[in-house]
């Protein structure tokens, strides 16, 4: 296969993510299969690569999150196709291993579920434990993942007040771990008044916090 | 003797000083969350705590997001501490939807026990009455989920149409019946319109608000919380005598591009200053806001086609179309002492700029 034609492929991938095409994604996903593209690089190249766009598009403020939703469905449409095709012990290197959730008490799903497919898409691996989280189920989940990241979500203020004592507890029971803050009340300042290592406005600057904090290009 | 633009201009200088109060009061009233929402007398002792103490100009009955939700058969979760939420979704197919009818106000849910508490205020308080209604597109995302609703807008806009036509009648249906209770201000709270662009706002939320809200005989506010700046030339278009916005949102930017008869709230921040910074720090921030809104407010009548004042009468009463407020509901924890010194600061006479 010539290297115009897997551009070509990989191109279509992107696009159709970004303008939320699941045919598009679907078609191309499976003329990569046929055209022998290493579906590794459909995925990483194609698909990842569209969302990156997406999350750009995100942050200038020309999507929101309707359209980020439906992406990450073309995405997921995209993925079920080649995942199946990807070789055995090739798979998608993992950054780092993230569990996260909405603070106990807060059921706000939406922006914890954008942050943790962004991360997902991102390179890490992900336990998402839903909304409502209580301390407990963050730390026994933590010690069973032994994960690298400790992401809260707090949308009320209220439930954000509650994110001081989840940190230390966090940090008594396993200081090394890395936890990130975020929500619509929370600010870097608080974040870090709050002990908190990272923080992000969205699910786009998450990743990139994460990748920094972890001391990852 | 002042000429009556004269006095206009004058009374333009007068702030309405009306922060989003309700859960702070608990403090004065040693209730708890639960028994606020769920007994109409602790709620109404509260709400009058707080105007007895800080003597706003405005008050507002305790803000809960699930009434509209719940009065529709949702299920909610209640904790004592904490404010409630909806916790299950209702509507997955049009068949739930055709299932679904509009509650009467008078014995859904918990709908009576806010209309009793707004008879109440009007009875006994002699500030204008606010009540929270939930905006349309908000009670959409409840019973529907907001994930899923907002894949709806995209996916099958007929049917989130038909959600929102429906959802609209609820919360038209309650609004009505607090405004009959008493309410001067309905303020409806449309959080979930953050989330979506300005051409989705325009298409899935305006209309729907402006239906509820030119079908009151009240002063009738927009309330979406978090960074709207985006949203700001939708929602000062959208025909409602106010937008409340949050601290994140530059309110003389808004406050500029007002149309006559229209007026903005906000919008100290009600975590970062009412919880965390000290009285003295909070007298500075709203002097600085309102400092810097000084040179853009204009004068405005349309709240005061009824006189809010005590005693009530007819005459028409100019204030600024700066409504001094705080950018969201304020949480249980804001000191009693913030709250004080928010309120004095928004009364202390403005030395003039030389």
């Amino acid at each position: 296969m010539n290297g115009e034609k897997r551009e070509i492929i990989l191109k279509e991938l992107a696009e159709g993510v970004v303008q939320y095409d699941d045919d598009k994604v679907k078609t191309a996903a499976e003329k990569a299969i046929a055209e022998g593209v290493d579906p590794l690089a459909a995925i990483q190249e194609g698909l990842v690569r569209g969302m990156n766009t997406v999350g750009q598009l995100f942050q200038k403020g020309e999507y929101f999150v309707p359209e980020v939703l439906i992406c990450a469905d073309s995405l997921y449409a995209g993925l079920e196709i080649l995942k199946p095709h990807l070789q055995k012990g090739k798979g998608i290197q993992k950054i780092g291993k993230v569990v996260i959730g909405s603070i106990e008490g807060d059921v706000h799903e939406i922006g914890k579920s954008l942050v943790s497919m962004m991360m997902d898409i991102g390179g890490f691996e992900i336990a998402d434990l839903g909304v409502d989280v209580p301390l407990q189920r963050f730390l026994s989940e933590h010690k069973k993942q032994k994960g690298d990241i400790i992401a809260i979500s707090a949308l009320m203020s209220t439930t954000m007040l509650k994110m001081p004592e989840f940190i230390r507890e966090i940090k008594k029971e396993d200081p090394k771990v890395l936890v990130m803050v975020g929500g619509a009340p929370i600010s870097r300042e608080l974040a870090k008044k709050f002990g908190a290592d990272g923080y992000a406005e969205d699910a786009q600057g998450a990743v990139q916090e994460a990748k920094k904090i972890l001391q990852k290009p | 003797m002042l000429s009556e633009r004269g006095r206009e201009m004058e009374a333009a200088k007068k702030h309405f000083v009306v922060p989003l109060l309700g859960y702070p009061g608990l403090q004065l009233t040693k209730a708890t969350v639960l028994q606020a929402l769920t007994d109409g007398h602790a709620h109404f002792e509260t709400v009058c705590a707080l105007v007895d103490r800080f003597k706003p100009d405005g008050i507002f009955y305790i803000m809960d997001l699930t009434v509209e939700a719940e009065a529709l058969g949702a299920r909610i979760n209640f904790s004592t501490n904490q404010p409630p939420s909806v916790a299950g979704h209702i509507i997955s197919s049009e068949q739930d939807l055709k299932n679904l009818s509009i509650p009467d106000p008078a014995k859904a849910g918990r709908m009576p026990l806010f209309l009793r508490v707004m008879e109440k205020m009007k009875k006994t308080l002699p500030i204008a009455k606010a009540a929270y209604v939930i905006g349309p597109l908000t009670l959409a995302g409840e019973i529907t989920g907001v994930k899923n609703f907002m894949k709806i807008l995209i996916r099958s806009a007929a049917f989130g149409q038909k959600i929102l036509e429906f959802t609209t009648q609820v919360s038209k249906g309650y609004a009505r019946a607090l405004v009959e209770a008493g309410a001067d201000i309905v303020c409806l709270l449309e959080p979930t319109a953050v989330l979506v662009s300005p051409r989705h706002f325009s298409q899935f939320s305006k209309p729907y608000v402006e239906e509820i809200a030119q079908s009151l005989r009240a002063v009738t506010v927009l309330h979406i919380c978090g960074n709207t700046t985006p949203l700001i030339p939708e929602m000062i278009t959208t025909r409602v005598h106010g937008v409340s916005i949050d601290s994140v949102v530059d309110l003389v930017g808004v406050l500029n591009q007002l149309n006559q008869g229209m007026a903005v709230i906000g919008n100290i921040d009600p975590m970062k200053a009412m919880v965390f910074d000290s009285p003295e720090v909070i007298r500075e921030k709203v002097l600085a806001l309102r400092r810097r809104a000084s040179a853009h407010e204009k004068s405005f009548s349309t709240l005061c086609h009824k006189d809010f004042s005590p005693g009530g009468g007819e005459q028409k009463t100019f204030h600024s179309n700066f409504i001094l407020s705080s950018g969201c509901d304020l949480p249980p924890e804001v000191p009693l002492e913030n709250v004080a010194a928010f309120m004095a600061a928004g009364r202390e006479l403005l030395a003039p700029i030389s």
